[in-house]
């Protein structure tokens, strides 16, 4: 069993440095493909809203209706 | 002049005329050259350029290169296959497996050694050799976990804990998912490395095939003879490591996207990686039913790294006669090194 525990530790091991490795070496799409002009900001949460089922034939694919211009 | 005195007072009103003739009849033609053609009509429409470029491709001047290509039939194919044939290969050899392994259980049972204990261990696997399996194996289970996530998640997952929930856990297995991945990478090198000699096909793996290993044998009395690994193993061995480099290659596409491939050659990898990684879970399950549920002792091996010497003779004859054959001038009482 110890060496089932040992081989557990190290690959979480090999995972972390390699986690530090991707994230140094590799920005986010979102940050990597931004300029000056076109910019989205870090999106912090999900862009297609919080009411979006991932069901394409549900219809439901934003949180909230455009809100109606007042007249 | 007193012509023009005359004309002065409808002047306004004949140029209205005239504009607003000119108005409806410059539309009609405007789309007529002087030919009298329709050069709208004649010019290549986008239809005739996706059947000629196989593609819709503009110029831009963001980062994003490949947000220039607007359209690719190949990808409403890959969508077809990952939304429809993928779930069904995957599920088919999964299941599948599971089913066969169970109808193997009931039918055969537990596989046992037909001979009593001897006392005497024999050391199977070295410590590197036990660890370097047991690394791979944990990154597999989280990769094959994770993996199988981005095939099934949303259609049976989802619906039970819910989109944030789901979205939440998929975001964190898709980065476990990545970071899991190189000690897989590791562990297939230094496996084929170790183990590649003692899986190199040799004469007994024909009748070991034959007889199905004697698994099929309910008496129990059918035991071929076997070397370090015999044919079933050596089955394993070549999948895990050809599978396993498919898996990493395709991966490496996928870890640094668009660095090595555009579009359609993600869509490759993607495509490569799902069908082999779904097949590799088929071929993994059995694997650990065997080495664990399915044979009495196997599981020792791997474990301790000992494996008593009546099973060693049971399963893998011909290597404990060549250790016996290595160890015999200094121990000549025990033909296989003892396990102290």
């Amino acid at each position: 069993m110890g060496i089932v525990l040992t081989g557990i530790v190290v690959a979480i091991a090999i995972a972390i440095g390699a986690g530090y490795f991707m994230s140094a070496e590799q920005r986010p799409s979102w940050e990597a493909y931004s300029t000056q002009s076109t910019r989205v900001g870090d999106p912090g949460h999900n862009l297609v809203g919080s009411a979006w089922t991932g069901d394409p034939g549900s219809g439901t694919t934003a949180a909230t209706e455009p809100e109606e211009p007042s007249s | 002049m007193q012509v023009l005195k005359r004309v002065r007072p409808i002047g306004p009103v004949l140029a209205a005329v005239v504009l607003a003739f000119g108005l409806i009849v410059a539309p009609a033609g405007a789309q007529e050259g002087p030919s009298g053609s329709n050069p709208t009509a004649q010019s290549v429409n986008e239809q005739q350029l996706l059947q000629e470029l196989n593609k819709i491709q503009g110029r831009i001047t963001i980062p994003d290169a490949k947000a220039a290509t607007l359209e690719q039939p190949r990808g409403q194919d890959f969508r077809s296959f990952h939304e429809g044939a993928l779930p069904w290969i995957g599920g088919v050899a999964v299941l599948g497996m599971l089913l066969v392994l169970a109808l193997f259980y009931f039918i055969r049972g537990r596989i046992r050694t037909r001979s009593q204990e001897a006392g005497v261990k024999v050391v199977r696997f070295n410590a590197l050799e036990r660890l370097t399996h047991w690394v791979t194996a944990t990154a597999f289970i989280v990769l094959a976990i994770t993996g199988l996530n981005f095939v099934f998640g949303k259609r049976l997952l989802m619906p039970l804990i819910g989109p944030d929930a789901f979205s939440a856990w998929s975001q964190w297995a898709k980065y476990a998912h990545d970071f899991f991945s190189w000690a897989f990478m590791l562990g297939i090198l230094v496996m084929a490395v170790l183990w590649v000699w003692d899986n190199l096909p040799d004469r007994y793996d024909g009748h070991w095939l034959r007889v199905g290993g004697g698994f099929f044998d309910t008496s129990n009395r059918t035991h071929p003879p076997a070397a370090r690994f015999n044919a079933g193993q050596k089955l394993i061995f070549w999948s895990v490591i050809i599978g396993g480099i498919a898996l990493s290659v395709s991966g490496l596409f996928m870890l640094f996207p668009f660095a090595y491939a555009d579009v359609n050659g993600m869509q490759l990898a993607q495509t490569i990686h799902a069908v082999v990684g779904v097949l590799m879970v088929a071929v993994i399950i059995a694997h650990i039913y065997i080495g664990t549920f399915g044979m009495e002792g196997a599981y020792q091996a791997m474990g301790s790294g000992t494996v008593d010497l009546n099973w060693a003779k049971e399963h893998h004859s011909v290597w404990v006669e060549k250790q016996g054959a290595k160890t015999e001038p200094s121990q000549p009482a025990a033909p296989p090194t003892p396990a102290e």
